[in-house]
């Protein structure tokens, strides 16, 4: 087997990790951030929830 | 399925792997050990236990007893099991060879107990010559009952070193080999002879001279089951009095009635006495059936423990 | 609505029309089909939860007020102990394992479970076999081998309901729909596989046919210790790699990592337990094998403490919104802990110190608790919603359980870890009496008392929460399967 084919197989294994994805729930999706935010929590954090939910999909 | 019979192959690999290899392999290597004795055959050892010791083994192990004791004396390099005189030597695998339940245990909430039943030869042997008494304690300013007899620190400390005169019934043991020090009934089959009345009755006649029963004799084991905190007053050790009968005295007293003397608080209303169940009285015949001061061959005592308390070195030759 | 009637040949055939739809109703059907066992699994694992906590408080006074309720034959301190462990390793741990396992074989089988009242009679027979165990355990009918406890007749209950699960478990995974098997799956597979061996194989070699001598001491460390990593080990790590990627929206960091930690994972835990007798009575090689393979197993969790980090990297934050995903790392970095605290306390010069002493229960309880439990609360908080329709009802009580839980597993373990190398620094030490070092651990033992109350407040209240879940006084979302995080309030409060 040469390295390519090599590569390609694992490139495929690789896709393994995302099987667990579907369109309905895509990979860039957050499928549980039911805790709601609350003033008493962490008022940084709260600031920064916007931001960190909807970055989320870009990075991955 | 393609791509999957690794994956099934390699679990079921992994697993007889581990289990050939952590419980087969070492079976075939301890698994099937046979008492050693001497060249003329005599002096075996181990014997199996009596059948009092079977019962009393699963009474331990029904009360927990392995949560919080254990039965292996360490090698000297593992810890400070040798130099509290927890064993004159490490365990070894015959050591156990007949033990109905192996339950050596995991916490040392309470002390070692591989060798409880031979610890009465040891308060005893340590008591009769002051001078080696004193050589084989660990530290100066640590009696040597203290060391010896742990779990019954400061209550047993005084009483230990003033047995000698008292118990008649103890001193003679202290000379033959090994395995004949143990309680006056354990004469025969040796170490395993369940504490049956007459040894009862010898252990009560073997008193301190405050009237309390000889550290690691029956009727101190007894009275420490029923009330642990009368025999070491710290003492986290739960009670077993659920083992034991509150009888209205007929006529005399019953020959093993639990010795409460000195502890004013526990002796039961005048009329009364308080007498072991049959399950206590195994529990105490497997308790005093644990010895392994037997030599082995194949587990010395090292040499530096083993010449520091010399009474000890002379009973093993 | 019959979930057996919808097959795979009828998903994939309408795979042009609506993908999203069909995936969403596929995916609807899947859970319905697990709701009524899973369910089953979780409301007797939370109920063994209860009894187990209850029993560990129990257990841990009794340590330190021996005279607390000794009058009672089954109230000794001797046998609630072994039955608060054996509830938590049987009943609440394997139960609440074995339903997750199956919900989480059932999704990534892509398959409706068929016939679930099998698995329902299943779940049955386990409960008998824990009460029966427990009873007995109670009444003194103890065989006395650690997490070995339950009678032969409630041994044998057990297994023959564990046989019943698994084969619907692998039933499921036979039918699933073609296509790769995802990590989580092998770890199943391992779980599912390794249990019905090991508990057969240690029954049969401690009762059925007695090995001599202290091999009855080898076959229980290495069944007590195989049962905490290769069923509990297996179970947790299997659920934190589908929780975290599926949380978070993000696949596996790598997957050969995982397929490698999967590997050694197997091989080298498999091989740990011995370093529990280490200078006892045995050949010296078995325990150097464990010790060995204890360190040797820093490889797995290296791989996938780093994998699950490189997964989670930037989205920590998340943890404050997501439950789950709260309780899954938090289980997840436990693992870490727990394995690294695992080699240390296995070094022979620390063995020297520690062996013998607390630590080995705080050790387990790191395991049994910090990892696997928090893993299977924060798979409960993902999976129940799911299964009734509706979304957890307060976010204050979530939050009360998962601090209650943390700082109640914490301080125990802290407590314990110190509270052990304290106590084996004067077991060790002849110079002082036993009695001492008994002595020096209860201040010890009085905090971890302190810390059973904590876990039994969060509890408490976990299983109230759950209750008003499975009563369908959850909240109704507006939002179909709380794809939205942003708009998803708080209940009333």
């Amino acid at each position: 087997m040469s390295f390519s084919d090599f590569f390609i197989k694992l490139k495929s294994y690789d896709q393994n990790a995302t099987i667990i994805f579907d369109r309905d729930e895509p990979i860039g999706q957050a499928t549980d951030l039911v805790l709601p935010d609350r003033r008493w929590f962490n008022r940084r954090a709260r600031r920064k929830l916007g931001r960190t939910v909807e970055a989320a999909p870009e990075r991955s | 399925m393609k791509g999957l019979q690794p994956l099934f192959l390699g679990i079921f690999g992994i697993f007889t792997f581990s289990w050939l290899g952590m419980t087969v392999v070492p079976n075939l290597q301890i698994g099937s050990l046979n008492p050693q004795s001497d060249e003329e055959g005599t002096d075996v050892y181990p014997m199996p236990p009596s059948g009092m010791a079977l019962r009393g083994a699963q009474v331990y192990a029904a009360n927990g007893c392995v949560y919080c004791h254990t039965q292996q004396v360490r090698p000297e390099y593992g810890g400070s099991d040798l130099e509290r005189k927890w064993g004159d030597r490490r365990s070894a695998p015959r050591d156990y060879i007949f033990e109905p339940k192996v339950l050596l245990g995991k916490m040392r909430t309470g002390p070692d107990l591989a060798n409880v039943g031979h610890r009465t030869a040891l308060a005893d042997a340590a008591s009769p010559t002051p001078a080696a008494g004193a050589a084989a304690a660990p530290a100066p300013g640590t009696s040597p009952a203290a060391a010896a007899s742990p779990a019954a620190a400061s209550p047993a400390a005084s009483p230990a070193t003033t047995v000698a005169a008292a118990s008649p019934a103890a001193s003679p043991a202290a000379a033959p080999g090994a395995p004949a020090i143990l309680p006056p009934a354990g004469s025969q089959p040796a170490a395993n002879v369940p504490t049956s009345a007459p040894s009862m009755v010898a252990d009560v006649k073997a008193l301190t001279k405050d009237g309390k029963p000889i550290p690691y004799t029956a009727a101190w084991h007894h009275r420490h089951l029923y009330n642990p905190r009368s025999i070491a007053q710290d003492s986290n050790m739960p009670a077993y009095r659920f083992l034991y009968e509150k009888h209205r005295i007929s006529g005399e007293l019953s020959p093993d009635a639990i010795n409460f003397a000195g502890d004013s608080g526990e002796n039961p209303e005048g009329g009364w006495e308080i007498v072991p169940s049959y399950d206590a009285k195994c529990l105490v015949a497997y308790l005093m059936s644990l010895d392994q001061s037997h030599p082995l061959k194949e587990a010395k005592a090292p040499a530096t423990v083993a010449a520091a308390p010399a009474a000890a070195t002379e009973a093993k030759k | 609505m019959n979930p057996s009637a919808t097959t795979n040949e009828e998903v994939s055939a309408d795979v042009e029309v609506t993908t999203s739809d069909v995936e969403r109703v596929e995916r609807a059907l899947i859970d319905a089909s697990t709701r009524l066992p899973v369910l089953v699994f979780y409301t007797s694992a939370i109920a063994w939860l209860l009894l187990a906590t209850f029993l560990g408080i129990l257990t841990s006074f009794k340590m330190h007020a021996p005279d607390f309720l000794s009058g009672w034959a089954f109230l000794t301190w001797g046998r609630i102990r072994p039955a608060h462990l054996n509830a938590l390793v049987y009943g609440w741990g394997s139960m609440a394992g074995m339903g997750t396992a199956i919900w989480l074989m059932a999704r990534l089988c892509r398959t409706t479970l068929r016939h679930p009242l099998l698995l329902i009679a299943g779940a049955a027979f386990w409960n008998l076999g824990v009460l029966m165990g427990i009873g007995g355990i109670l009444a003194g009918a103890t065989t006395g081998y650690e997490w070995l406890e339950f009678p032969g007749f409630s041994a044998l209950t057990l297994f023959v309901a564990y046989l019943l699960i698994m084969t619907w478990t692998l039933i499921m995974f036979r039918y699933r729909r073609r296509g790769h098997v995802y990590i989580t799956q092998w770890y199943l597979l391992g779980a599912f596989l390794w249990f019905p061996w090991l508990y057969a194989a240690a029954q049969v070699m401690l009762f059925i046919v007695p090995v001599q001598g202290v091999m009855q001491a080898a076959v229980n460390w290495w069944f007590a210790n195989n049962l905490l990593f290769l069923w509990f080990g297996s179970i947790g790590l299997g659920t934190v790699y589908y929780m975290i990627p599926k949380v978070i929206g993000r696949p596996v960091h790598s997957y050969y990592l995982a397929a490698i930690g999967f590997w050694t994972f197997a091989l080298f835990s498999s091989w740990t337990g011995m370093q529990r007798l280490i200078d006892g009575p045995f050949p010296a090689w078995m325990i150097t094998a464990s010790i060995a393979a204890m360190i040797l197993s820093i490889i797995p969790v290296a791989t996938v403490g780093l994998n699950h980090h490189m997964t989670m990297r930037d989205h920590f934050p998340l943890m404050r919104y997501s439950p789950t995903l709260r309780f899954t790392v938090f289980g997840a970095i436990a693992y870490t802990a727990f394995s690294v605290v695992g080699v240390i306390i296995s070094l022979r010069s620390m063995a020297r110190i520690v062996h013998f002493t607390e630590a080995s229960m705080g050790y387990t309880m790191m395991g049994l608790y910090a990892f696997f439990t928090m893993v299977m609360f924060g798979s409960m908080y993902y999976i129940v919603p799911r299964l009734v329709g509706r979304e957890w009802r307060y976010a204050s009580l979530i939050k009360l359980h998962f601090w209650g839980s943390t700082y109640g597993i914490g301080l125990m373990v802290l407590l314990l870890l110190v509270g052990g190398f304290v106590q084996g620094l004067s077991l060790n030490d002849p110079t002082l009496s036993f009695a001492e070092s008994t002595e020096s651990i209860l201040p010890y033992l009085r905090g971890r008392t302190l810390s059973w109350i904590l876990l039994s407040v969060s509890h408490l209240v976990f299983a109230f929460h759950f209750g008003l879940m499975l009563l369908g006084f959850g909240r109704t979302a507006s939002v179909p399967t709380f794809l939205n995080p942003l708009e998803s309030e708080g209940g009333g409060h």
